[in-house]
Order: C-alpha cells, then sequence, then structure tokens
C-alpha cells in the first residue's frame, strides 16, 4: 500500500457526496466513529488473541471502507479477515500499524473536503 | 408495485453503510425501512409487511441467516426476496444463505446501477408470484365451490335415486362414491305382488350433466315399481321421459330386470349396456342378457321397441352385470381392463365367486390407485320364492273419519284389453282408501289373477294346462298374445264397491267377462276344489285362497266376486274417540 496512492477513491467519494447531499457530513462522522470502534475491536481482538472476533470486526470494516471509497482501508481489513479466519492472529498483529496509519490518511482526507464542503 | 412504492426493509448493523443504502434506495423511488438488527428486523418485517428485504449477513447478536430463517417462515406463502449484504467469498458461507432463503447477493461498494437492477428483477418477480398465488387461491375457492355444489347435487340426488330395495339380502353391489358423476345409476324395487324391479343404466358424459338424467329415471321407476306396473310399461315410461328431457347426444345405456317369484321367469330389457352374464343352476350353463336395443331416451316413444326376453329361473340361477367403468380400468401401460379379460375369468372362475374374483382381477390388473371412481357392479341370486315377501306399501294415511261409500264400475273393450293393464289404476284408486294400504300387496295379486283368469280363460278361452312346462308356457303367451291382437268383441267389466271409514271398511270386487264361463263351477263354490290339479295352472287360484280372500263364483263361471273386510266393520253404532 504505497503512500503515494490516494486513501480515498476521489470517484466514488464525488457520488457519495452527489447521493447523500446535505447530509454528507454525517454519513462522514458516522463512519468515523464506527471506524474507531472497530480499530479498537481488532486491538481488542489482536491483544485476546481472537481470530473469530477479529474476522469479524475486519469484515464490516471492510464492508463500511469499500462503500466510502477507502480501497487500501478495505483491502488491509480484508487481509486481517482472512487471518481471522485462518486463526492465525500473530500473522495479523503486523498489519495493525498499517491499518492505524492507513485509517489516519483516509479520515485526514475526509476531514479536509468537509471542511472544504463547510 | 409500479403503482406504489415498493416497500425495502435494509437490515445493517453499520450505520454508516445503513445511511448510504438508505439514500440510494430513496433515490431510486423505494420506500425504506430500517433495522439496525436481528430482533428489530423480524419485528419490522411484521409490522411494515416489506416487498424485499436487504439483510446484512454478520451482526452482532443475533446473525442474517437467523433472521432469514425467521422471516422465511413469518412470509409464509408470501413470496418475499430477501438480498443478503456481503462481501463473504467462501462458497460454504454463500450456500448457508441461500440456504437460509436468500436469493441473491450484493457486495460493498454499493453500485446504483447494480443495486437497481438486482432490486427490479426481485421486486418483479415477487409480483408475478403475487399473482400467481391469487391465481391460484381462486382456482381453489372455485374448485372448492364445485365441491361444495357436488355435495349438495348428491344429497339431492341420493333422495331421489335412492338405492330402493338394494340391500336385499340376495343383492350385492358395488358403486363407487363418484360413479355418480360419471353416469351411473344403480336402481332396485320389490313391487306390491313381490316382483323384484332392477336397472343397471349409464347414462353418456360426466359430471352433472351425466348424473342429472338420473332424477327422473329414478323417480318415474319407483313411482312405477311401487303402483304395480311391470318392466314392459316401465322402460317404455322411462324412454318416453329420457326422450322429452335430454339434449341430443345424451342417452342412458340400461339393462332393465323384472323377477317375477310367481311365475319363476325373469323378464328383462337391455340396452346399449355390456351384456350381463347368467348362470343357470338347471344345467350349468353360462348366457349372456343380450344388449337388442338402443338405450333409453334416444328413440321417440312411437318407434320405442319395448320388447322384453324372458328366461325361466330356478332359486340359484345367478346374474351379474356390470357397466363400461370395471371395462374400462387401465393399467400403467394405459391399456384397459377389457371384456374379454371379463369374460375370461366369469368362464373359469365358480358363478360363487364371480363377484370377489372379478374385483381382485381388476384390482391386480389396474392396480388400487386407478380401479376408478367408476366401478357399478350387480350380482342377483335368484331366491327361493318363499324368501321373498313382497314389498309392504308404507302405512296407511289417517283418513276421514266419516264414513265413506263410493261404487266404481270399468269396463274394458277389445282395444283397451289389448294394451291397458287396468290394475295400476285400480291400486292407485285403492290406496287412497283408509286404512287399506297395508294390504295392497295382497289386493294386487289377488286383483292381478281374477283379471288374467277373466281375460286368458274366460274371454280368450285359453288352456291352462298349456303351462305345465317351460316350453308351453312360451307357447302359451304366444298363443295369448296372438288370440288378443284378433279379439273384436267381448268385454271385461271391473266394479269395485267400497264402504268404510279410518276404523274399517268392507271392499268388494267383481269381475265379469263377456265369455261363456266356466263348466264347472258352481254357485258360491269356495274355491279350494277348483285349484287346478297342474302346478302352473292352478297358482293362480290357490294363491289367492292361501291369502284368505272370500271368492264368490257366478253361473255360468264368468263372473266372480272377491269380498274384503278388515278393521272394525260394520262399525259400530257408538262412536269412539280416535286413539291416533
Amino acid at each position: 500500500m504505497g503512500s503515494e496512492q490516494p486513501a480515498l477513491d476521489r470517484e466514488i467519494v464525488g457520488e457519495l457526496q452527489a447521493l447523500m447531499g446535505g447530509d454528507f457530513g454525517m454519513l462522514v462522522n458516522t463512519f468515523l466513529t464506527d471506524s474507531e470502534q472497530r480499530i479498537a475491536a481488532i486491538e481488542a481482538a489482536l491483544q485476546q488473541q481472537d481470530p473469530e472476533a477479529l474476522r469479524r470486526a475486519a469484515h464490516s470494516f471492510k464492508g463500511s471502507a469499500a462503500n466510502l471509497g477507502a480501497a487500501g482501508l478495505s483491502e488491509l481489513c480484508r487481509q486481517l479477515e482472512e487471518y481471522g479466519r485462518d486463526g492465525r492472529v500473530d500473522a495479523a498483529q503486523p498489519l495493525l500499524p498499517a491499518l492505524q496509519q492507513e485509517y489516519s490518511r483516509a479520515r485526514a482526507q475526509l476531514e479536509t473536503l468537509l471542511a472544504a464542503a463547510g | 408495485m409500479s403503482r406504489q412504492k415498493a416497500r425495502i426493509l435494509v437490515v445493517e448493523d453499520s450505520r454508516a453503510d445503513r445511511m448510504l443504502l438508505t439514500a440510494l434506495l430513496r433515490r431510486q423511488g423505494y420506500s425504506v425501512i430500517e433495522a439496525a438488527d436481528g430482533p428489530a428486523a423480524i419485528a419490522q418485517f411484521e409490522a411494515a409487511r416489506p416487498d424485499l428485504v436487504l439483510l446484512d449477513v454478520i451482526m452482532p447478536g443475533m446473525d442474517g441467516i437467523e433472521v432469514a430463517r425467521v422471516i422465511c417462515d413469518a412470509a409464509r406463502r408470501r413470496f418475499v426476496p430477501i438480498i443478503f449484504l456481503t462481501a463473504l467469498q467462501e462458497p460454504a458461507a454463500l450456500a448457508r444463505c441461500l440456504d437460509a432463503g436468500g436469493v441473491d447477493f450484493l457486495t460493498k461498494p454499493y453500485h446504483d446501477i447494480i443495486l437497481k437492477a438486482k432490486l427490479g428483477v426481485f421486486l418483479r418477480m415477487a409480483e408475478m408470484q403475487r399473482q400467481l398465488q391469487r391465481q391460484r387461491d381462486e382456482i381453489a375457492r372455485h374448485n372448492e365451490r364445485l365441491l361444495q355444489e357436488q355435495e349438495v347435487a348428491k344429497v339431492v340426488y341420493d333422495k331421489v335415486a335412492h338405492h330402493g330395495d338394494l340391500d336385499l339380502p340376495h343383492i350385492r353391489y358395488l358403486q363407487s362414491p363418484l360413479a355418480l358423476f360419471n353416469g351411473d345409476v344403480l336402481l332396485a324395487a320389490r313391487g306390491p305382488t313381490g316382483n323384484l324391479l332392477v336397472l343397471l343404466g349409464d347414462f353418456t358424459g360426466h359430471g352433472l350433466a351425466a348424473a342429472i338424467g338420473a332424477m327422473p329415471l329414478a323417480q318415474t321407476f319407483y313411482a312405477m315399481a311401487e303402483k304395480g306396473f311391470r318392466l314392459r310399461d316401465i322402460i317404455r315410461e322411462l324412454n318416453l321421459k329420457l326422450h322429452a328431457v335430454l339434449p341430443p347426444g345424451v342417452f342412458c345405456c340400461a339393462t332393465a330386470i323384472d323377477f317375477d317369484s310367481n311365475e319363476s321367469a325373469l323378464h328383462y330389457w337391455s340396452g346399449g349396456l355390456p351384456e350381463g352374464v347368467m348362470y343357470r343352476v338347471a344345467d350349468g350353463a353360462r348366457l349372456r342378457l343380450r344388449s337388442r336395443h338402443l338405450p333409453l331416451g334416444i328413440r321417440p316413444p312411437e318407434q320405442f321397441d319395448d320388447r322384453c326376453e324372458r328366461i325361466v329361473l330356478t332359486p340359484g340361477d345367478r346374474l351379474l352385470l356390470w357397466s363400461d367403468g370395471i371395462l374400462e380400468a387401465a393399467n400403467a401401460a394405459g391399456e384397459r381392463y377389457g371384456e374379454a379379460r371379463l369374460l375370461a375369468l366369469i368362464g373359469q372362475e365358480a358363478p360363487l365367486s364371480w363377484f370377489d374374483a372379478l374385483l381382485r382381477d381388476v384390482e391386480a390388473f389396474a392396480g388400487t390407485g386407478d380401479r376408478g371412481d367408476d366401478v357399478s357392479l350387480l350380482e342377483i341370486t335368484v331366491p327361493d320364492p318363499r324368501e321373498l315377501e313382497p314389498a309392504l306399501v308404507a302405512a296407511a294415511r289417517g283418513g276421514s273419519a266419516e264414513p265413506q261409500q263410493w261404487q266404481l264400475s270399468f269396463t274394458l273393450l277389445p282395444a283397451s284389453l289389448r294394451s291397458l293393464n287396468p290394475l295400476p289404476l285400480l291400486l292407485h284408486i285403492l290406496m287412497e282408501v283408509p286404512g287399506l294400504r297395508p294390504y295392497s300387496s295382497r289386493l294386487f295379486t289377488a286383483l292381478s289373477e281374477l283379471y288374467a283368469n277373466a281375460l286368458e280363460h274366460g274371454l280368450l278361452r285359453l288352456d291352462s294346462s298349456l303351462k305345465s312346462t317351460g316350453a308351453g308356457f312360451s307357447q302359451y303367451y304366444a298363443e295369448r298374445d296372438r288370440r288378443l291382437a284378433q279379439l273384436e268383441e267381448g268385454s271385461v267389466v271391473l266394479q269395485l264397491a267400497y264402504e268404510g271409514d279410518c276404523r274399517g271398511g268392507l271392499l268388494e270386487v267383481e269381475l265379469q267377462d263377456s265369455g261363456a264361463g266356466f263348466d264347472a263351477i258352481t254357485t258360491r263354490h269356495r274355491i279350494t276344489a277348483l285349484a287346478g290339479s297342474t302346478a302352473y295352472a292352478g297358482r293362480g287360484i290357490r294363491l289367492l285362497e292361501r291369502l284368505g280372500f272370500e271368492l264368490t263364483y257366478f253361473p255360468p263361471g264368468n263372473r266372480v266376486r272377491l269380498r274384503f273386510p278388515w278393521g272394525e266393520w260394520p262399525a259400530p253404532f257408538t262412536t269412539r274417540t280416535e286413539s291416533n
């Protein structure tokens, strides 16, 4: 996941803005709140060595991220979900910093968009 | 669907995804109901009755698969498509979704066009399903109504075309419950002289149309049998009735048989029905009851042939009649049972076991499934005449308490002597006499004998000794017909005199023929001495004696009077209170 790539697909985000209109801000804020809960859930699952909890949290996050056009984030979630399914919590561990970093990038872009829409 | 916004239930625990999907659906013109978890989804499904459900698979608590199962149960016959929202990839997981009642999947990220296409397809499918359901319900209701109507028709039919005297011990029959709606009719009635009339008929066509003709048939049959009409008269009348009421192309194949225990013979008329079989004890022969006529209802009355065949009977003789249904029983290959198989079976089976063997054989051939709703089978064993009780005509109706007194004189001239049987007519009048009904059968027998004597011996001068052999019997009747046809003058006068009231009465019947009379008979001769030396010729008069009638012959023997008092008569002078 090279950081040269934008965290968000501009086309998808553009569609979302058109679709949601004035509610776009609420959608973004909801996504951000949910995402932070999910990252916390993933951290907890890794700490408690719970592959099923990891799988579920990563799966949901993967879908939401895809919907918002955060392809890199969604891909990291897919890998985490797979490790969870395969019971390889240890192998998943190193992905956590990448996930947190990718989320920060997406969040920063979303916030910039919101500020611009103002 | 097109007239009204389709309602979509969105079940999704992720708030952002739910919001997004809801916005997409609303933009496409749907009305959206949201649920964040399984229990809320089930509650909304019941409350809002959505047309389609979009359902997330992985949710905390109750997952999507469980929710789908509950929703499918709740929907019952209503088809509500469930589309799963998932990014699941494993085939096993996808298969579980379909098993739980899902019809398709949507993966994230959602695409407007794909969402629109899938919803469109499944909503149209659901609408078609609903239409189908409505039509199926309509058909089911229609069918139910039809069945109810048939039930009602059957109740009415059963009252009219009841089986009459089919429950006599020497009659065995099988008629499948639906045979009626295949046009089969089975009737039996005992006449007032102890004769037994049986008719097996098969109307053309199916359903109510086939059953409806059975009503006039049965009504006429029973009414005439009760009044003492014999086979020829009845069959002619049946044809006339059916010819008048049935539309062209509808008719009734029938075999009718009149068992006469006094004469120890049967008369039969058969038109169009499979020819029945008779086993004759005397010589072990298996005879066919030949069908020589067109079915009932085809010929106009003036062209109708009412001639009957006569077969002499011995107790133990056995008859088997069947309708087409049994021949048409088909096996799995579509082959029919057919007459050849039936006759082969009857040829090799003992007559005693015909009935059961035939049913077994047809069942073995066609299988229990399709022995059909269409079987009519009738077996009659000729009983010893002594076992046959004449029909007990319904008990007397209450009559007028006032005493009645009347006389009636009835003169038959050659034209009527040839063609009219006056006895049913007279019996009909006598049945109106209060208190006389219980004696109708005895009276009818007596009147029949006296009339036959007056006509055949008095007027036609037939020699009764001819009747002492079977062959002579036929000869006797042939001669009777010949002389009757040539009769140019002469008469039989019947006189009835009655007095009485509801407690009793006195009936006097006098018959006088214009013949020369009996040489041997003198005044006030009790008939015992007359009882002829031969079994056949003497029977009539012996019979009357046995029945206890008081007979008086007047010289020169062409006039006879029968006197029959019953109940309390002459009435005492004091009037009593009626006890019933």
